[in-house]
């Protein structure tokens, strides 16, 4: 036991809070008084005549370990406020449910697909919606699977009707949505 | 406050544009035309349960409060395909 620790025995902390009570850190900012226990007996035989040497020593330390737990304190407090976040941002994303799904055939219907299309997926309300953005065509169903077969079948019905559609009469949005059509589908010969 | 459409108001507004309709194999095919040409389409799910249709109002380039509001008489077509002008959907 070093010299210091001995020191450190000899004086008594001021009860700063009741038994029990939760601990505080702030309790390290208070003073902390030191008298020396039964002192006046014992001084002459435990206490080291150049015990007041020891004192800067023994405040640096307790400086140092007060200094420590106040970074702690605040790395956890840090800790908990990104945790909390990652949280938040982890529950939006179960209730949205929201997935990207690829659409690599269209079989058994009579149509090649030249790419995959990437479609979204998405919880709204009891149902699941299903989208093709770039196309702008949606559709939902009772389940991720219904959603995006449905879907499937959207897409067909608008390369079938625009397709035997005569130019003239498609109207801007139609004849964007038949050229990015075109981009992805071929009906087999 | 939600908007989200049903089938319900996809059939109300498929009236309301006076809109042809295609029948598909578990849904419906919408087909809005203005002076000849298609303008916009959506598709309508059949069921005997209310099923939300969210995706209207995007086909319909409105937002869901302005969609509900066109559901509800408050905007007529004639202001809507003045919206559709504005937005470039519409020659």
């Amino acid at each position: 036991m070093s010299q210091s620790d001995t020191l450190f025995e000899e004086f008594e902390i001021q009860p700063f809070r009741q038994s029990g009570t939760k601990w505080d850190l702030m309790d390290c900012d208070r003073a902390i008084l030191p008298f020396p226990r039964g002192a006046e007996s014992r001084q002459s035989q435990n206490v080291s005549p150049d015990w007041a040497n020891a004192v800067p020593s023994l405040i640096a330390k307790l400086v140092s370990e007060i200094v420590e737990k106040k970074k702690m304190e605040l790395r956890f407090s840090l800790l908990e406020i990104t945790v909390s976040e990652l949280k938040s941002q982890f529950n939006a994303l179960a209730v949205a449910k929201t997935r990207i799904v690829p659409i690599n055939t269209f079989t058994p219907n009579p149509y090649d697909l030249l790419k995959p299309v990437l479609v979204s997926v998405q919880a709204v309300e009891d149902e699941f919606e299903a989208g093709w953005f770039d196309a702008n065509i949606h559709t939902t169903g009772e389940n991720e699977e219904e959603a995006v077969s449905n879907l499937k079948s959207l897409i067909l019905d608008y390369f079938e009707i625009f397709t035997n559609e005569p130019s003239e009469k498609l109207g801007i949005e139609p004849k964007r949505q038949l050229a990015i059509l075109n981009q992805y589908i071929q009906k087999r010969p | 406050m939600k908007f989200t459409n049903t089938q319900e108001d996809g059939y109300a507004i498929k009236k309301k544009l006076e809109a042809e309709v295609v029948t598909r194999k578990g849904h419906d095919f919408v087909i809005f035309r203005h002076l000849g040409k298609i303008i916009l389409s959506f598709g309508i799910r059949r069921g005997s349960k209310e099923l939300p249709h969210p995706h209207i109002n995007k086909q319909m380039f409105l937002s869901p409060k302005d969609c509900r509001l066109f559901r509800e008489c408050h905007i007529t077509v004639p202001q809507y395909i003045e919206i559709l002008k504005a937005k470039g959907k519409i020659e």
